[in-house]
């Protein structure tokens, strides 16, 4: 499994001077433009959503996942490996987020109370990052990484049309109830909604498992 | 173990294709040459060995191993398709690296010596992308190799190589032979290849064997009569296994020469594995 993570980060290794241009770009426009440090977190998450797919289409394009069947691994074990990454690159990327952005909070002064904001956003990143991959991990490894893109696609816009299609209904007054709860209330939200995406990350290797045993290539 | 890899009533449907029950074996420290036209079923039969697709019936051992031991069996067990497998954004040093991790039984020093001998370049600016087609496939056999397998299983290797980079690697398949332990099963419409390092042939045509034996019996029996079509009538039927009628006359394949005499009017020629695919395939029966 192992060798199997280390093609993935060579992979993905091919393509660090794009990340790192990303990367500079990302910490440049928060850094010297009026923009909120969290920014950092949210644009990276985009980066973890694009390194799976991207890792997924590589294998297709290069007809890799016919050959890796061929190794003395199971099917089981080459699906591991991809949940694996997938939850080292979300993880990584909020460990980055942290870094990043705190340096700039400390540097650009500003106003307290913006680590509190900053991990928040880190963990509502991380939730996200788990969930589209959850979503699109069981696709790609039943239909290929084209249909997971759609499925990303799906799931990353999905839940911010509904709220804004149901803005007046659902979105503001289920803020105004958070909000009314007090603080503690919204940590517990957060806690309960990271356990429960860890959950169904777990669910969904399985279900990924259980369709990449059928699959032919 | 007597057989490397043994097949039995193998069966694959698809919609538009089916491989019949197909039954053959791959004795050990022997090379067995997997012939037959596109879409025969080659690569379905390798396929469905190797657990990329699912059988529907039958079963397959690969090195005593059966179908429900696969990861087990895949340790002793070399793969090149036709087509390099590895991304073509990494270096021949980072393709062992990946596999140093994948098999317990990677032998470094041998796969830098595969490497040098096949002329591949370890440095951080070759990239796969830069090789030829020949030198895509030599690095898919060296890592192949260098985990020292008991069996190489071939899908059209050499498939689009030039005459000298087939003969070395076909070179190396006899190499790898010397040790009577070692098999080979060696998929290919390239039958000059098949009839240069093959110890038996194994001949597949719509999804069914229609030929399975050692290759020097095969070559030592099969002729290729050329003679008048009033001439070809005289033969003994049963021993006709395809003609063609041309503008001089008839040549048909005969799966046993040394029962027929040749004279002036009947000229009896050694057949090619080519000839005996291209009769049975596609010569009409008298």
């Amino acid at each position: 499994m192992k060798g199997l993570l280390i093609k993935d980060l060579y992979s993905l290794n091919a393509l660090k001077k794009t990340y790192l241009l990303f990367l500079v770009l990302i910490v440049g426009f928060v850094a010297f433009l009026d923009f909120d440090s969290s920014y950092v977190a949210s644009t990276l998450s985009m980066f973890v959503l694009m390194t799976s797919t991207t890792c997924f289409n590589y294998d297709e394009a290069y007809k890799w996942d016919a050959y890796g069947i061929t190794l003395p691994l199971s099917r089981k074990q080459i699906v591991a490996a991809r949940y694996l990454l997938g939850l080292g690159f979300t993880f990584s990327a909020g460990v980055i987020s942290l870094v990043l952005s705190s340096l700039i909070s400390v540097i650009k002064q500003e106003p307290a109370g913006w680590l509190i904001n900053l991990l928040t956003t880190i963990v509502v990143v991380f939730i996200i990052g788990l969930l589209v991959n959850a979503v699109s991990f069981p696709v790609a490894f039943r239909y290929g990484a084209e249909k997971a893109r759609y499925a990303m696609m799906f799931i990353t816009l999905g839940p911010f049309l509904f709220f804004i299609i149901f803005r007046d209904s659902v979105t503001t007054p289920l803020l105004n109830f958070i909000a009314s709860t007090g603080e503690n209330f919204g940590i517990y939200l957060l806690v309960g909604f990271l356990l429960a995406t860890l959950l169904f990350y777990v669910l969904s290797f399985f279900i990924s498992n259980k369709v990449y045993q059928k699959r032919e290539f | 173990m007597e057989n490397a890899i043994e097949v039995k009533n193998l069966r694959k449907e698809y919609n538009n294709f089916c491989l019949k029950d197909i039954s053959f074996a791959v004795p050990t420290g022997s090379i067995v040459g997997f012939v037959g036209e596109n879409g025969a079923g080659k690569t379905t039969t390798i396929k469905s060995m190797l657990d990329i697709v699912h059988k529907d019936a039958g079963s397959i051992t690969l090195l005593g191993h059966d179908s429900t031991d696969v990861a087990a069996a895949h340790a002793d067990v070399g793969v090149v398709f036709d087509e390099s497998s590895f991304n073509f954004l990494i270096t021949a040093t980072q393709v062992g690296n990946i596999f140093k991790n994948v098999y317990k039984t990677w032998d470094a020093a041998y796969y830098q010596e595969l490497l040098h001998r096949f002329g591949l370049g370890t440095g951080k600016k070759d990239i796969i992308k830069n090789y030829s087609r020949g030198m895509k496939m030599k690095l898919s056999l060296a890592v192949a190799l260098a985990h020292r397998p008991k069996l190489l299983i071939l899908d059209e290797a050499t498939s689009g190589l030039d005459p000298v980079v087939r003969d070395e690697i076909l070179d190396l398949f006899l190499e790898f032979i010397q040790d009577e332990q070692h098999s080979i099963l060696f998929s290919s419409h390239i039958t000059s290849d098949i009839e240069k390092a093959a110890d038996y042939i194994v001949f597949i045509h719509q999804g069914e064997i229609i030929l399975n034996a050692p290759k020097d019996e095969l070559l030592s029996m099969y002729g290729v009569v050329h003679c008048s079509k009033q001439m070809l009538q005289q033969i003994n039927p049963a021993l006709v296994v395809g003609m063609r009628e041309g503008q001089f006359g008839v040549e048909a394949l005969v799966n046993n020469r040394t029962a027929l005499t040749a004279t002036d009017e009947m000229l009896v020629e050694k057949a090619s594995i080519d000839d005996i695919m291209l009769y049975t395939i596609r010569g009409n029966r008298p």
